[in-house]
């Protein structure tokens, strides 16, 4: 059964290079000068299915096309033609701490951050033990996110991330955060996930990270699919690509 | 073509070309119910945090206002109008929740741009929730008015049945502030230029309603029905005039000036503009909603 499902997809941005204020687009307007637009191919026909529990990293340079796919499949943006059809309940990790508020405490943030990832309120309150001792932040809980460090922040937010219990993890380089410990927890974690099925799209340009979780890479390249297999293999293509 | 039942169970993102499902988005929103309810509570825990007073300083400013219109209004007004305070309070309060509404409004979605760029969920529910925000303090200013009211001995000889008008005003107007604010929230993301004309059209529209003055000095000039078209200041004195009676003015020589009534058939229009406004809003913001999710 497959978990996430792309068909003949390409996205498109309209960039407007005219970008000023309502004054000069006025004036603009009067002078018959309309805003330039500029299309950009974010990603060219890209099709691929991915089964239930498979773990597939995303490679790629920057600005090829990575982060666009993963916020397409959380549907940040829409696809301009084809379609994504992903099942279950996707849990994102675009950017840890996203949705926190810096003036609310560690569990102000916790409800708040969890049912702006969709778990219902009570979900929540039996999960925050767990979520309070995956962060390691029992002493600091209480405390307003803004005396924070950036490591603790990603700590909660990785922790209320993983207590969504999701079908479908979307994972975006957050894991380079955090000390070696909290890293080896996460990749416990993932683990852990993939154990119960769940479904995982990460995307890094750590080499040895996306080896060691995924079963299988897709290396996008210049905004299309150039290799889609097996991780050692993809992964191998790819460093020699690299080593110029 | 695709059978619906292929896609039980799945979430779908895919290029529509089949325009806007107006019935599909307002079924999702209601699903959204929890987010909602959260996005409320932060917002009114940012507004009251911090300070010790909390509520009573966001009365403070209002107060202010009362106070300095009523002793400027004893200056201009010929004639002493009786219990004009309690006319003020009630009006400034609606004042303050029609400010607040917009102008918070208009900001809703860029200032949730950091969401909105992360996480999926349905983007109209941002002015949604800054407007239910607005509202909720304006039911604790609501309870000042009526204890003011009190206060000042209007109540309980002025009270009637037409207390409960403040329901289906409270509702209608609400309506018409979420639709400006969907067309407001939406051309802010494109041109951060709407926010500072808002605000000056604001200080504007304050003179246009009947808050420094009461309507029976327009409807002494015969204006009335054209300052009436106006759907804010219909629900303004239809606010009024379920708090209390029409107040007795007077004009130079003492002669009392002909009060105004309840407005009905204004009313009925202005609901009507209320609602439309609110589809026209909504449809629009709902046509540009993933246009706005790629600009921010």
């Amino acid at each position: 059964m497959n978990s996430i499902e792309v068909e003949n997809m390409t996205k498109v941005f309209k960039v407007l290079h005219r970008q000023g204020t309502m004054k000069s687009e006025m004036l603009n307007l009067l002078r018959f000068r309309l805003p330039r637009r500029e299309e950009f191919v974010a990603l060219r026909d890209i099709s691929f299915s991915v089964p239930q529990g498979q773990t597939v990293g995303v490679i790629g340079r920057n600005g090829s096309g990575k982060s666009t796919l993963l916020a397409l499949l959380a549907r940040i943006y829409r696809p301009t033609v084809g379609r994504i059809r992903v099942r279950g309940r996707i849990a994102t990790l675009l950017e840890l701490g996203a949705g926190f508020n810096t003036e609310f405490t560690g569990i102000e943030n916790v409800f708040l951050n969890g049912v702006i990832l969709g778990v219902p309120r009570d979900e929540l309150e039996r999960s925050l033990p767990g979520i309070i001792e995956f962060a390691e932040l029992e002493e600091f809980i209480d405390t307003p996110v803004k005396h924070y460090s950036s490591g603790m922040i990603t700590r909660l937010g990785f922790a209320v991330a993983v207590h969504v219990r999701p079908d479908v993890l979307l994972v975006d380089e957050v894991l380079a955060v955090g000390d070696y410990r909290f890293q080896e927890k996460c990749y416990a974690k993932i683990e852990e996930f993939k154990k119960q099925g769940v479904t995982i799209f990460f995307v890094s340009h750590d080499m040895r990270a996306i080896q060691r979780v995924s079963d299988r890479v897709l290396w996008i390249d210049q905004h299309v699919v150039r290799a889609d297999g097996p991780a050692q293999e993809v992964i191998a293509q790819y460093n020699d690509s690299q080593a110029v | 073509m695709k059978s619906i039942s292929s896609d039980a169970g799945w979430v779908v993102n895919e290029a529509q070309p089949n325009g806007v499902q107006l019935f599909a988005s307002l079924r999702e929103i209601w699903q959204y119910r929890p987010l909602i309810f959260e996005l409320v509570r932060r917002d009114l825990k940012v507004r009251y945090k911090n300070s010790i007073g909390g509520i009573a300083w966001s009365l403070f400013n209002p107060l202010m206002q009362v106070f300095v219109i009523t002793v400027v209004m004893k200056f201009l007004l010929p004639r002493p109008v009786e219990n004009y305070s309690a006319y003020v309070f009630g009006a400034i309060f609606l004042w303050s929740l029609i400010q607040a509404s917009l102008l918070d409004g208009c900001v809703s979605v860029l200032q949730n741009a950091q969401l909105v760029r992360k996480i999926y969920f349905p983007r109209a529910i941002l002015p949604l929730t800054t407007l239910l925000g607005s509202f909720f303090h304006f039911g604790i200013s609501f309870v000042f008015i009526i204890i003011y009211l009190f206060i000042v001995r209007a109540y309980p000889e002025h009270w009637s049945w037409r207390f409960f008008l403040v329901v289906p005003v409270i509702f209608f107007l609400m309506v018409l502030c979420l639709g400006i604010s969907y067309f407001l929230a939406y051309l802010n993301v494109f041109y951060e230029d709407v926010r500072f004309i808002l605000s000056a059209f604001m200080g504007l529209l304050f003179y246009a309603l009947p808050i420094l003055y009461p309507v029976e000095k327009v409807a002494e000039k015969g204006l009335l029905d054209l300052y009436l078209l106006n759907p804010i200041a219909t629900f303004l004195v239809m606010f009024q005039r379920a708090l209390m009676p029409p107040p007795v003015v007077q004009d130079a020589f003492g002669n009392q000036i002909p009060s105004v009534g309840t407005p009905w058939g204004h009313f009925a229009i202005a609901c009507l503009v209320s609602t439309l406004t609110l589809i026209a809003g909504f449809a629009l913001f709902e046509k540009n909603k993933w246009q706005i999710g790629e600009r921010l």
